[in-house]
Protein backbone atom coordinates (compact mmCIF):
# COMPACT_ATOMS: atom_id res chain seq x y z
CA UNK A 1 0.00 0.00 0.00
CA UNK A 2 1.18 3.54 -1.33
CA UNK A 3 0.90 6.60 1.38
CA UNK A 4 0.26 9.43 -0.25
CA UNK A 5 3.55 11.80 0.22
CA UNK A 6 5.56 8.66 -0.42
CA UNK A 7 7.76 9.38 -3.37
CA UNK A 8 9.61 6.07 -4.23
CA UNK A 9 8.13 2.89 -3.65
CA UNK A 10 10.34 -0.62 -4.17
CA UNK A 11 8.27 -3.61 -3.29
CA UNK A 12 10.12 -7.03 -3.44
CA UNK A 13 12.71 -5.72 -6.37
CA UNK A 14 15.43 -7.75 -8.07
CA UNK A 15 17.29 -7.38 -10.44
CA UNK A 16 19.58 -9.92 -12.37
CA UNK A 17 21.97 -9.97 -15.35
CA UNK A 18 22.80 -12.84 -17.26
CA UNK A 19 26.76 -12.21 -18.47
CA UNK A 20 29.08 -14.83 -19.82
CA UNK A 21 31.20 -17.12 -17.49
CA UNK A 22 34.81 -15.98 -18.68
CA UNK A 23 37.77 -18.07 -18.11
CA UNK A 24 41.14 -18.30 -17.88
CA UNK A 25 43.81 -20.34 -20.13
CA UNK A 26 44.05 -20.65 -23.63
CA UNK A 27 42.43 -23.65 -23.98
CA UNK A 28 39.45 -22.47 -21.06
CA UNK A 29 38.86 -19.67 -23.32
CA UNK A 30 38.42 -21.47 -26.67
CA UNK A 31 36.06 -23.88 -25.40
CA UNK A 32 34.27 -20.60 -24.19
CA UNK A 33 34.12 -19.63 -27.58
CA UNK A 34 32.81 -23.15 -29.22
CA UNK A 35 30.45 -23.30 -25.68
CA UNK A 36 29.34 -20.18 -24.40
CA UNK A 37 28.21 -20.56 -20.73
CA UNK A 38 26.38 -17.85 -19.01
CA UNK A 39 25.72 -17.61 -15.30
CA UNK A 40 22.92 -14.80 -13.57
CA UNK A 41 24.10 -12.74 -11.18
CA UNK A 42 21.50 -10.85 -9.28
CA UNK A 43 22.63 -7.02 -8.69
CA UNK A 44 19.95 -6.54 -5.98
CA UNK A 45 17.77 -9.13 -4.01
CA UNK A 46 13.78 -8.38 -2.67
CA UNK A 47 14.29 -4.94 -2.23
CA UNK A 48 11.84 -3.43 -0.25
CA UNK A 49 12.35 0.64 0.42
CA UNK A 50 10.37 3.75 0.51
CA UNK A 51 11.42 7.47 0.18
CA UNK A 52 9.13 10.21 1.65
CA UNK A 53 8.37 14.07 0.10
CA UNK A 54 10.97 15.68 1.57
CA UNK A 55 13.17 13.24 2.98
CA UNK A 56 16.76 12.62 2.11
CA UNK A 57 17.73 8.66 2.01
CA UNK A 58 21.24 7.65 1.90
CA UNK A 59 21.96 4.67 0.42
CA UNK A 60 25.51 2.89 1.78
CA UNK A 61 27.21 -0.65 1.00
CA UNK A 62 30.07 -1.56 -0.29
CA UNK A 63 31.75 -1.88 -3.93
CA UNK A 64 29.33 -4.01 -5.96
CA UNK A 65 26.29 -4.05 -3.13
CA UNK A 66 23.85 -2.93 -5.37
CA UNK A 67 23.46 0.57 -4.52
CA UNK A 68 23.85 2.54 -8.18
CA UNK A 69 21.76 -0.82 -9.99
CA UNK A 70 18.91 0.98 -7.18
CA UNK A 71 19.13 4.56 -8.32
CA UNK A 72 18.98 3.38 -12.05
CA UNK A 73 15.97 0.83 -11.32
CA UNK A 74 13.78 3.85 -9.61
CA UNK A 75 15.59 6.59 -12.30
CA UNK A 76 13.45 4.08 -14.98
CA UNK A 77 17.42 3.07 -16.70
CA UNK A 78 16.40 -0.50 -15.60
CA UNK A 79 13.93 -2.69 -15.17
CA UNK A 80 13.26 -4.97 -12.60
CA UNK A 81 13.60 -8.55 -12.91
CA UNK A 82 11.20 -9.15 -9.95
CA UNK A 83 8.92 -7.06 -8.35
CA UNK A 84 7.36 -3.28 -8.07
CA UNK A 85 8.23 -0.35 -8.34
CA UNK A 86 6.53 3.18 -8.27
CA UNK A 87 7.86 6.17 -8.32
CA UNK A 88 5.72 9.50 -8.34
CA UNK A 89 2.99 6.82 -9.28
CA UNK A 90 4.84 6.18 -12.69
CA UNK A 91 6.37 2.90 -13.42
CA UNK A 92 9.65 4.37 -14.24
CA UNK A 93 11.35 1.70 -16.57
CA UNK A 94 8.13 2.98 -19.42
CA UNK A 95 10.11 6.58 -19.17
CA UNK A 96 7.37 8.78 -19.67
CA UNK A 97 8.16 12.27 -20.53
CA UNK A 98 6.16 13.47 -17.65
CA UNK A 99 8.48 11.02 -15.83
CA UNK A 100 11.30 11.91 -16.55
CA UNK A 101 10.55 15.94 -16.59
CA UNK A 102 9.92 15.66 -12.28
CA UNK A 103 13.24 13.66 -12.05
CA UNK A 104 16.89 14.53 -11.68
CA UNK A 105 20.12 11.76 -12.03
CA UNK A 106 23.48 13.34 -11.25
CA UNK A 107 26.14 10.51 -11.60
CA UNK A 108 29.16 11.53 -10.22
CA UNK A 109 31.57 9.64 -12.41
CA UNK A 110 29.75 10.56 -15.59
CA UNK A 111 29.22 13.92 -17.14
CA UNK A 112 25.71 14.28 -18.70
CA UNK A 113 26.72 17.94 -19.72
CA UNK A 114 27.86 19.01 -23.38
CA UNK A 115 31.55 18.80 -23.28
CA UNK A 116 32.94 21.38 -26.11
CA UNK A 117 29.86 24.20 -25.41
CA UNK A 118 30.07 26.55 -22.50
CA UNK A 119 28.22 25.41 -19.42
CA UNK A 120 25.08 28.36 -19.76
CA UNK A 121 24.83 26.70 -23.33
CA UNK A 122 24.43 23.67 -21.82
CA UNK A 123 21.90 24.83 -19.50
CA UNK A 124 20.21 26.36 -22.34
CA UNK A 125 19.77 23.60 -24.32
CA UNK A 126 18.05 21.47 -21.17
CA UNK A 127 15.45 25.32 -21.17
CA UNK A 128 14.08 23.42 -24.15
CA UNK A 129 14.25 20.20 -24.01
CA UNK A 130 12.51 19.97 -20.15
CA UNK A 131 10.40 23.02 -21.73
CA UNK A 132 10.61 25.64 -19.22
CA UNK A 133 9.11 28.63 -19.47
CA UNK A 134 11.60 31.53 -19.54
CA UNK A 135 10.85 33.76 -16.59
CA UNK A 136 11.13 30.47 -14.32
CA UNK A 137 14.15 29.38 -16.18
CA UNK A 138 15.98 32.26 -15.47
CA UNK A 139 15.40 32.58 -11.98
CA UNK A 140 16.10 28.87 -11.69
CA UNK A 141 19.83 29.23 -13.59
CA UNK A 142 20.45 32.34 -11.63
CA UNK A 143 19.73 31.03 -8.41
CA UNK A 144 21.86 27.77 -9.04
CA UNK A 145 24.47 29.76 -10.68
CA UNK A 146 24.68 31.79 -7.34
CA UNK A 147 24.25 29.20 -5.19
CA UNK A 148 26.34 27.19 -6.38
CA UNK A 149 28.83 29.71 -6.75
CA UNK A 150 28.99 29.37 -10.87
CA UNK A 151 29.37 32.97 -12.12
CA UNK A 152 33.43 32.86 -12.63
CA UNK A 153 33.11 29.63 -15.26
CA UNK A 154 29.48 29.47 -16.65
CA UNK A 155 30.98 30.98 -19.86
CA UNK A 156 34.03 28.19 -20.10
CA UNK A 157 33.59 25.24 -22.23
CA UNK A 158 32.33 21.91 -19.61
CA UNK A 159 36.23 19.80 -21.02
CA UNK A 160 38.32 22.91 -19.22
CA UNK A 161 36.19 22.96 -16.43
CA UNK A 162 38.27 21.01 -12.66
CA UNK A 163 36.49 18.02 -11.29
CA UNK A 164 35.18 19.88 -8.50
CA UNK A 165 33.89 22.96 -10.94
CA UNK A 166 32.11 20.30 -12.95
CA UNK A 167 30.15 18.23 -10.53
CA UNK A 168 28.68 21.93 -9.34
CA UNK A 169 27.31 22.44 -12.69
CA UNK A 170 26.38 19.11 -13.15
CA UNK A 171 24.32 19.45 -10.04
CA UNK A 172 22.98 23.32 -11.63
CA UNK A 173 22.11 21.08 -15.29
CA UNK A 174 20.30 18.25 -13.25
CA UNK A 175 18.21 20.90 -11.00
CA UNK A 176 17.07 23.53 -13.76
CA UNK A 177 13.88 22.24 -14.46
CA UNK A 178 13.08 21.89 -10.30
CA UNK A 179 12.38 17.87 -10.12
CA UNK A 180 10.77 16.83 -7.53
CA UNK A 181 13.35 13.64 -6.98
CA UNK A 182 16.36 13.90 -7.11
CA UNK A 183 18.96 10.80 -7.65
CA UNK A 184 23.23 11.67 -7.00
CA UNK A 185 25.17 8.98 -7.41
CA UNK A 186 28.21 9.76 -5.30
CA UNK A 187 28.05 13.41 -6.32
CA UNK A 188 31.46 14.21 -3.85
CA UNK A 189 33.46 11.31 -5.40
CA UNK A 190 36.98 12.89 -5.94
CA UNK A 191 36.46 16.09 -5.31
CA UNK A 192 39.01 18.29 -2.04
CA UNK A 193 36.72 19.09 1.30
CA UNK A 194 35.53 22.32 0.59
CA UNK A 195 33.82 21.22 -2.75
CA UNK A 196 32.42 18.10 -0.90
CA UNK A 197 31.12 20.75 2.07
CA UNK A 198 29.60 22.81 -1.00
CA UNK A 199 27.74 20.31 -2.57
CA UNK A 200 26.25 18.97 0.98
CA UNK A 201 24.66 22.58 1.93
CA UNK A 202 23.64 22.96 -1.21
CA UNK A 203 21.35 19.53 -1.24
CA UNK A 204 20.45 20.81 2.16
CA UNK A 205 19.15 23.85 0.95
CA UNK A 206 17.70 22.78 -2.30
CA UNK A 207 15.28 19.95 -0.41
CA UNK A 208 14.64 22.59 2.17
CA UNK A 209 13.27 24.82 -0.35
CA UNK A 210 11.83 23.16 -2.73
CA UNK A 211 10.52 20.11 -0.65
CA UNK A 212 12.33 17.43 -3.54
CA UNK A 213 13.14 13.93 -2.13
CA UNK A 214 16.80 12.78 -2.43
CA UNK A 215 18.29 9.44 -2.89
CA UNK A 216 21.89 9.51 -2.24
CA UNK A 217 24.40 6.77 -2.48
CA UNK A 218 28.43 7.56 -1.16
CA UNK A 219 31.35 5.79 0.25
CA UNK A 220 31.98 9.11 2.06
CA UNK A 221 30.22 8.89 5.23
CA UNK A 222 30.64 12.69 6.29
CA UNK A 223 27.85 12.78 3.27
CA UNK A 224 25.58 10.58 4.48
CA UNK A 225 25.91 12.07 7.98
CA UNK A 226 25.78 15.94 6.99
CA UNK A 227 22.53 14.80 5.02
CA UNK A 228 20.75 11.90 5.09
CA UNK A 229 17.32 11.66 7.62
CA UNK A 230 17.20 7.71 6.95
CA UNK A 231 19.70 5.22 6.01
CA UNK A 232 19.48 1.94 4.03
CA UNK A 233 22.22 -0.38 3.65
CA UNK A 234 23.14 -2.95 1.38
CA UNK A 235 25.23 -5.94 1.21
CA UNK A 236 25.47 -8.46 -1.47
CA UNK A 237 22.27 -7.14 -3.02
CA UNK A 238 20.42 -7.00 -0.13
CA UNK A 239 18.77 -4.19 2.26
CA UNK A 240 20.70 -4.83 5.41
CA UNK A 241 19.58 -2.01 7.43
CA UNK A 242 16.57 0.62 7.05
CA UNK A 243 16.95 3.12 9.54
CA UNK A 244 18.01 6.36 11.06
CA UNK A 245 21.40 6.81 11.49
CA UNK A 246 20.53 6.76 15.14
CA UNK A 247 19.60 3.85 14.89
CA UNK A 248 22.83 2.45 12.80
CA UNK A 249 25.33 4.58 15.84
CA UNK A 250 22.85 1.86 17.79
CA UNK A 251 23.80 -1.21 16.54
CA UNK A 252 27.02 -0.65 18.45
CA UNK A 253 25.55 0.80 21.45
CA UNK A 254 27.08 -1.67 23.33
CA UNK A 255 30.70 -1.50 22.56
CA UNK A 256 33.11 1.57 23.09
CA UNK A 257 36.57 2.04 21.28
CA UNK A 258 39.60 2.17 23.56
CA UNK A 259 42.17 4.13 21.75
CA UNK A 260 45.83 3.71 23.45
CA UNK A 261 48.79 6.09 21.64
CA UNK A 262 52.74 4.82 22.96
CA UNK A 263 55.40 3.49 21.75
CA UNK A 264 55.99 -0.41 21.47
CA UNK A 265 52.95 -1.50 23.32
CA UNK A 266 53.15 -5.55 23.06
CA UNK A 267 49.39 -6.88 23.32
CA UNK A 268 50.09 -9.85 21.11
CA UNK A 269 49.69 -12.11 24.57
CA UNK A 270 47.56 -10.24 25.96
CA UNK A 271 43.38 -11.45 26.16
CA UNK A 272 42.49 -7.48 24.32
CA UNK A 273 44.75 -9.07 21.07
CA UNK A 274 41.70 -9.98 19.14
CA UNK A 275 39.46 -6.80 19.82
CA UNK A 276 42.06 -4.62 17.79
CA UNK A 277 39.90 -2.91 15.42
CA UNK A 278 42.94 -0.78 14.00
CA UNK A 279 46.45 -0.67 14.33
CA UNK A 280 48.37 2.45 13.02
CA UNK A 281 52.00 3.40 13.95
CA UNK A 282 51.82 4.75 17.46
CA UNK A 283 48.17 4.45 18.45
CA UNK A 284 45.94 0.62 19.09
CA UNK A 285 42.44 0.60 18.56
CA UNK A 286 40.60 -2.06 20.91
CA UNK A 287 36.50 -2.27 20.46
CA UNK A 288 35.41 -3.57 23.97
CA UNK A 289 32.15 -4.03 25.86
CA UNK A 290 30.79 -1.03 27.39
CA UNK A 291 30.23 -2.55 30.49
CA UNK A 292 33.75 -3.99 31.07
CA UNK A 293 35.57 -0.57 29.62
CA UNK A 294 36.21 0.58 32.74
CA UNK A 295 38.22 -2.29 34.29
CA UNK A 296 40.06 -2.84 30.79
CA UNK A 297 41.01 1.24 30.74
CA UNK A 298 42.69 0.55 34.21
CA UNK A 299 44.43 -2.49 33.44
CA UNK A 300 45.51 -1.13 29.64
CA UNK A 301 47.06 2.00 31.15
CA UNK A 302 49.71 0.01 33.59
CA UNK A 303 50.96 -1.50 30.26
CA UNK A 304 54.83 -0.18 29.95
CA UNK A 305 54.89 1.95 26.58
CA UNK A 306 51.35 3.40 27.24
CA UNK A 307 51.45 7.16 26.89
CA UNK A 308 47.68 8.02 26.77
CA UNK A 309 44.61 6.52 26.47
CA UNK A 310 40.92 7.63 25.36
CA UNK A 311 37.59 5.38 25.37
CA UNK A 312 35.02 6.76 23.00
CA UNK A 313 31.72 5.96 21.36
CA UNK A 314 31.93 3.44 17.97
CA UNK A 315 32.09 5.54 14.44
CA UNK A 316 29.63 4.97 12.11
CA UNK A 317 31.73 3.21 10.51
CA UNK A 318 32.29 -0.08 13.03
CA UNK A 319 28.60 -0.19 12.64
CA UNK A 320 28.44 -0.24 9.15
CA UNK A 321 31.71 -2.49 8.77
CA UNK A 322 29.85 -5.36 10.43
CA UNK A 323 26.84 -4.67 8.11
CA UNK A 324 28.93 -4.80 5.19
CA UNK A 325 30.99 -8.18 6.45
CA UNK A 326 27.70 -9.74 5.67
CA UNK A 327 28.32 -10.09 2.14
CA UNK A 328 30.04 -12.59 2.87
CA UNK A 329 27.90 -14.53 4.66
CA UNK A 330 25.00 -14.15 2.22
CA UNK A 331 27.09 -14.86 -0.45
CA UNK A 332 27.68 -18.41 0.98
CA UNK A 333 24.20 -18.58 2.15
CA UNK A 334 21.57 -16.37 -0.02
CA UNK A 335 19.05 -17.09 2.59
CA UNK A 336 20.35 -15.85 5.64
CA UNK B 1 6.24 20.58 -30.90
CA UNK B 2 8.48 20.39 -28.22
CA UNK B 3 10.54 17.48 -29.68
CA UNK B 4 11.14 19.96 -32.84
CA UNK B 5 11.83 22.82 -30.53
CA UNK B 6 14.57 20.93 -29.23
CA UNK B 7 16.29 19.73 -32.26
CA UNK B 8 16.28 23.07 -32.98
CA UNK B 9 17.92 24.15 -30.00
CA UNK B 10 20.28 20.93 -30.19
CA UNK B 11 21.31 22.00 -33.71
CA UNK B 12 22.43 25.70 -32.70
CA UNK B 13 24.52 24.24 -29.28
CA UNK B 14 26.31 22.13 -32.03
CA UNK B 15 26.87 24.97 -34.14
CA UNK B 16 28.66 25.95 -31.33
CA UNK B 17 30.72 23.21 -30.46
CA UNK B 18 31.70 22.97 -34.63
CA UNK B 19 32.79 26.47 -34.41
CA UNK B 20 34.94 26.23 -31.56
CA UNK B 21 36.83 23.12 -33.28
CA UNK B 22 38.10 24.96 -36.57
CA UNK B 23 40.70 22.10 -37.15
CA UNK B 24 37.95 19.35 -36.59
CA UNK B 25 35.72 21.47 -39.02
CA UNK B 26 38.50 21.75 -41.68
CA UNK B 27 39.57 18.21 -41.36
CA UNK B 28 36.34 17.20 -42.66
CA UNK B 29 36.59 18.67 -45.49
CA UNK B 30 38.91 16.10 -46.70
CA UNK B 31 36.68 13.26 -46.87
CA UNK B 32 36.14 15.16 -50.49
CA UNK B 33 39.23 13.76 -51.55
CA UNK B 34 37.69 9.91 -51.47
CA UNK B 35 35.04 11.03 -54.58
CA UNK B 36 37.56 12.88 -56.25
CA UNK B 37 40.18 10.17 -56.45
CA UNK B 38 37.30 7.64 -58.02
CA UNK B 39 36.32 10.33 -60.13
CA UNK B 40 39.64 10.84 -61.58
CA UNK B 41 40.22 7.12 -62.11
CA UNK B 42 37.08 6.52 -64.01
CA UNK B 43 37.51 9.47 -66.26
CA UNK B 44 40.46 8.19 -67.94
CA UNK B 45 38.28 4.87 -67.95
CA UNK B 46 34.73 6.52 -69.03
CA UNK B 47 35.05 7.45 -72.71
CA UNK B 48 36.72 3.96 -73.91
CA UNK B 49 33.26 2.23 -71.90
CA UNK B 50 31.07 3.44 -74.06
CA UNK B 51 28.56 3.63 -70.98
CA UNK B 52 29.65 6.79 -69.70
CA UNK B 53 31.62 9.91 -70.43
CA UNK B 54 34.72 11.26 -69.06
CA UNK B 55 32.07 14.51 -68.66
CA UNK B 56 29.43 12.50 -67.39
CA UNK B 57 31.63 10.86 -64.81
CA UNK B 58 32.57 14.02 -63.70
CA UNK B 59 29.01 15.08 -63.03
CA UNK B 60 28.47 12.23 -60.93
CA UNK B 61 31.11 12.54 -58.82
CA UNK B 62 29.98 16.17 -58.22
CA UNK B 63 26.52 14.48 -56.84
CA UNK B 64 28.18 12.54 -55.12
CA UNK B 65 30.35 15.12 -53.50
CA UNK B 66 27.14 16.60 -52.35
CA UNK B 67 25.42 13.14 -51.21
CA UNK B 68 28.15 11.73 -49.06
CA UNK B 69 28.59 14.87 -47.66
CA UNK B 70 25.13 14.79 -46.17
CA UNK B 71 25.54 10.83 -45.45
CA UNK B 72 25.94 10.66 -41.69
CA UNK B 73 26.66 6.64 -41.73
CA UNK B 74 29.61 6.88 -40.05
CA UNK B 75 29.09 9.35 -37.20
CA UNK B 76 25.79 7.57 -36.18
CA UNK B 77 27.10 4.20 -36.43
CA UNK B 78 30.32 5.13 -34.36
CA UNK B 79 28.39 7.99 -32.59
CA UNK B 80 26.09 5.50 -30.84
CA UNK B 81 28.51 2.90 -30.37
CA UNK B 82 30.55 5.62 -28.30
CA UNK B 83 28.00 6.38 -25.94
CA UNK B 84 26.90 2.80 -25.20
CA UNK B 85 30.54 2.01 -24.00
CA UNK B 86 30.93 4.82 -21.83
CA UNK B 87 27.38 5.04 -20.77
CA UNK B 88 26.83 8.62 -22.00
CA UNK B 89 23.54 6.81 -23.36
CA UNK B 90 22.22 6.70 -19.98
CA UNK B 91 22.14 10.40 -19.75
CA UNK B 92 20.58 11.04 -22.70
CA UNK B 93 17.87 7.77 -22.16
CA UNK B 94 16.67 10.27 -19.02
CA UNK B 95 15.90 13.32 -20.70
CA UNK B 96 12.61 13.74 -22.27
CA UNK B 97 14.18 13.83 -25.69
CA UNK B 98 14.08 10.49 -27.99
CA UNK B 99 17.82 9.43 -27.18
CA UNK B 100 18.32 8.65 -31.00
CA UNK B 101 17.78 11.49 -32.22
CA UNK B 102 20.39 13.70 -29.50
CA UNK B 103 22.92 11.66 -31.71
CA UNK B 104 22.05 13.44 -35.00
CA UNK B 105 22.52 17.01 -34.56
CA UNK B 106 26.32 17.14 -34.08
CA UNK B 107 27.04 15.26 -37.49
CA UNK B 108 24.70 17.29 -39.03
CA UNK B 109 25.04 20.59 -37.93
CA UNK B 110 29.35 19.32 -39.25
CA UNK B 111 27.59 18.67 -42.59
CA UNK B 112 25.53 21.75 -43.14
CA UNK B 113 28.72 23.94 -42.30
CA UNK B 114 30.76 22.17 -44.93
CA UNK B 115 28.11 22.86 -47.27
CA UNK B 116 28.85 26.61 -47.89
CA UNK B 117 32.57 26.24 -49.07
CA UNK B 118 31.06 22.76 -50.80
CA UNK B 119 28.68 24.73 -52.98
CA UNK B 120 31.50 26.98 -54.24
CA UNK B 121 33.70 24.02 -54.57
CA UNK B 122 30.98 22.54 -57.13
CA UNK B 123 30.50 26.02 -58.64
CA UNK B 124 34.20 25.98 -59.43
CA UNK B 125 34.32 22.25 -60.38
CA UNK B 126 31.60 22.17 -62.98
CA UNK B 127 32.67 25.07 -64.95
CA UNK B 128 36.50 23.33 -64.90
CA UNK B 129 35.72 19.52 -65.47
CA UNK B 130 32.81 20.88 -68.11
CA UNK B 131 30.49 18.50 -66.01
CA UNK B 132 27.62 17.22 -68.08
CA UNK B 133 24.43 17.62 -66.00
CA UNK B 134 21.03 16.44 -67.69
CA UNK B 135 18.77 18.19 -66.01
CA UNK B 136 15.08 18.92 -66.74
CA UNK B 137 11.96 19.77 -64.51
CA UNK B 138 11.00 16.21 -64.13
CA UNK B 139 14.51 15.50 -63.02
CA UNK B 140 15.26 17.65 -61.37
CA UNK B 141 12.05 17.21 -59.12
CA UNK B 142 12.70 13.15 -58.76
CA UNK B 143 16.36 14.12 -57.83
CA UNK B 144 14.79 16.69 -55.04
CA UNK B 145 12.60 13.98 -53.49
CA UNK B 146 15.69 11.09 -53.67
CA UNK B 147 18.02 13.55 -51.92
CA UNK B 148 15.17 13.88 -48.66
CA UNK B 149 13.83 10.67 -48.56
CA UNK B 150 17.21 9.06 -49.18
CA UNK B 151 18.72 10.70 -46.59
CA UNK B 152 15.79 9.48 -44.42
CA UNK B 153 16.26 6.40 -45.28
CA UNK B 154 20.10 6.31 -45.23
CA UNK B 155 19.79 7.87 -41.38
CA UNK B 156 17.07 4.64 -40.55
CA UNK B 157 19.21 2.18 -42.21
CA UNK B 158 22.13 3.31 -40.51
CA UNK B 159 20.54 3.67 -36.58
CA UNK B 160 19.63 0.11 -37.38
CA UNK B 161 22.89 -1.10 -38.35
CA UNK B 162 24.14 0.75 -35.15
CA UNK B 163 22.20 -0.91 -32.67
CA UNK B 164 24.43 -4.06 -33.14
CA UNK B 165 26.53 -2.59 -30.90
CA UNK B 166 24.18 -3.43 -28.12
CA UNK B 167 24.99 -7.66 -29.13
CA UNK B 168 27.97 -7.70 -30.26
CA UNK B 169 30.54 -6.51 -27.05
CA UNK B 170 33.57 -5.80 -29.14
CA UNK B 171 31.77 -4.61 -32.30
CA UNK B 172 34.54 -2.58 -34.12
CA UNK B 173 34.34 -5.83 -36.76
CA UNK B 174 30.81 -5.25 -37.79
CA UNK B 175 30.84 -1.17 -37.58
CA UNK B 176 33.77 -1.53 -40.11
CA UNK B 177 32.14 -4.26 -42.50
CA UNK B 178 29.81 -1.45 -43.18
CA UNK B 179 32.19 0.63 -44.85
CA UNK B 180 32.71 -2.11 -47.05
CA UNK B 181 29.09 -2.65 -48.00
CA UNK B 182 28.93 1.32 -48.65
CA UNK B 183 31.81 2.05 -50.64
CA UNK B 184 30.52 -0.90 -53.13
CA UNK B 185 26.58 -0.25 -52.14
CA UNK B 186 26.23 3.51 -52.43
CA UNK B 187 27.84 3.77 -55.99
CA UNK B 188 30.96 5.83 -54.11
CA UNK B 189 33.65 3.27 -56.05
CA UNK B 190 31.87 3.21 -59.37
CA UNK B 191 28.42 4.01 -60.94
CA UNK B 192 25.81 1.09 -60.72
CA UNK B 193 26.09 0.94 -64.41
CA UNK B 194 30.12 -0.07 -64.39
CA UNK B 195 29.40 -2.77 -62.11
CA UNK B 196 28.60 -6.74 -63.25
CA UNK B 197 24.65 -7.11 -63.90
CA UNK B 198 23.45 -8.85 -60.87
CA UNK B 199 25.61 -6.65 -58.61
CA UNK B 200 24.34 -3.11 -60.41
CA UNK B 201 20.71 -3.96 -59.62
CA UNK B 202 21.53 -5.08 -55.99
CA UNK B 203 22.98 -1.60 -56.05
CA UNK B 204 20.30 -0.05 -57.31
CA UNK B 205 17.51 -1.68 -54.94
CA UNK B 206 19.51 -1.08 -51.71
CA UNK B 207 19.20 2.43 -50.05
CA UNK B 208 22.39 3.10 -49.61
CA UNK B 209 22.73 3.70 -53.85
CA UNK B 210 19.60 5.50 -53.52
CA UNK B 211 20.74 7.66 -51.34
CA UNK B 212 23.96 8.75 -52.76
CA UNK B 213 24.81 7.20 -56.51
CA UNK B 214 21.20 7.53 -57.22
CA UNK B 215 21.15 11.39 -57.65
CA UNK B 216 24.48 11.40 -59.39
CA UNK B 217 23.64 8.42 -62.35
CA UNK B 218 19.80 10.82 -62.61
CA UNK B 219 21.25 14.29 -63.03
CA UNK B 220 24.14 12.91 -65.11
CA UNK B 221 21.78 10.93 -67.63
CA UNK B 222 22.91 7.60 -67.08
CA UNK B 223 19.42 6.29 -65.40
CA UNK B 224 16.18 7.55 -66.97
CA UNK B 225 14.27 9.32 -64.42
CA UNK B 226 10.99 7.44 -62.71
CA UNK B 227 8.62 7.60 -60.17
CA UNK B 228 10.09 4.00 -59.09
CA UNK B 229 13.12 5.65 -57.01
CA UNK B 230 11.08 7.83 -55.00
CA UNK B 231 8.42 4.87 -54.51
CA UNK B 232 11.26 2.25 -53.56
CA UNK B 233 12.76 4.84 -51.13
CA UNK B 234 9.33 5.36 -49.51
CA UNK B 235 9.04 1.63 -49.06
CA UNK B 236 12.48 1.35 -47.87
CA UNK B 237 11.28 4.13 -45.25
CA UNK B 238 7.92 2.55 -44.37
CA UNK B 239 10.16 -0.84 -43.63
CA UNK B 240 13.39 0.03 -42.33
CA UNK B 241 10.77 2.63 -39.62
CA UNK B 242 8.68 -0.51 -38.83
CA UNK B 243 12.24 -2.69 -38.19
CA UNK B 244 13.88 0.43 -36.10
CA UNK B 245 10.34 0.80 -33.93
CA UNK B 246 10.56 -3.18 -33.11
CA UNK B 247 14.22 -3.12 -32.52
CA UNK B 248 14.52 -0.14 -30.37
CA UNK B 249 12.89 -1.41 -27.36
CA UNK B 250 14.58 -4.73 -27.87
CA UNK B 251 17.78 -2.55 -28.02
CA UNK B 252 17.07 -0.74 -25.08
CA UNK B 253 16.45 -3.76 -22.92
CA UNK B 254 20.00 -4.88 -24.02
CA UNK B 255 21.40 -1.77 -23.02
CA UNK B 256 20.32 -3.08 -19.50
CA UNK B 257 21.09 -6.32 -19.86
CA UNK B 258 25.28 -4.98 -20.47
CA UNK B 259 24.38 -3.20 -17.13
CA UNK B 260 26.08 0.71 -18.01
Amino acid sequence: MISANQVVHLEGVTRTFHVVERTTGFVATVKNFVHRRYKSIAAIQDINLTANTGEILGILGANGSGKTTTLKCVSGLLTPSKGEIDVLGFIPHERSVNFLRQIAFVMGQRSQLHQDVCVLDSFELRRVVYGLELAAYASSRDELVDLLDLASFADTPVRQLSLGQRMRCELAAALLHRPRLVLLDEPTIGLDFEAQNAIRAFVRNYVNEHEATVLLTSHYLQDIEALADRVAVLAAGRLVFNGSLQDLRSLKSDRQVLSLYGDDIDLTAAPWASLIACDLPGEINIEVPKREAPAILAQLSALPGVRGLTLADPPLEAALRDLYARTEEIKHDPSS
Amino acid sequence: MTRAASLVAWLRLESRAAFMYRAKLMIGLFGWVVPLAFMALWNLAADGSGIMSANQTSAYYLVILLTTNLFLGGEIIFGFASRVYTGELSGLMLMPFPSLLAILPAPLMQALIRCAPLTVALGLLTWALDADFQISVFTALIAVLLGFFGWIASVLFCYLYALTALWIGKSEGILGLFFGFWWVLSGLVAPSVFMPGWLGWVMRLSPLWLAVGGMGELLSGVVTPSWWMPVSLGVWIAGLAALLRWAWPRAMRRFEAIGI
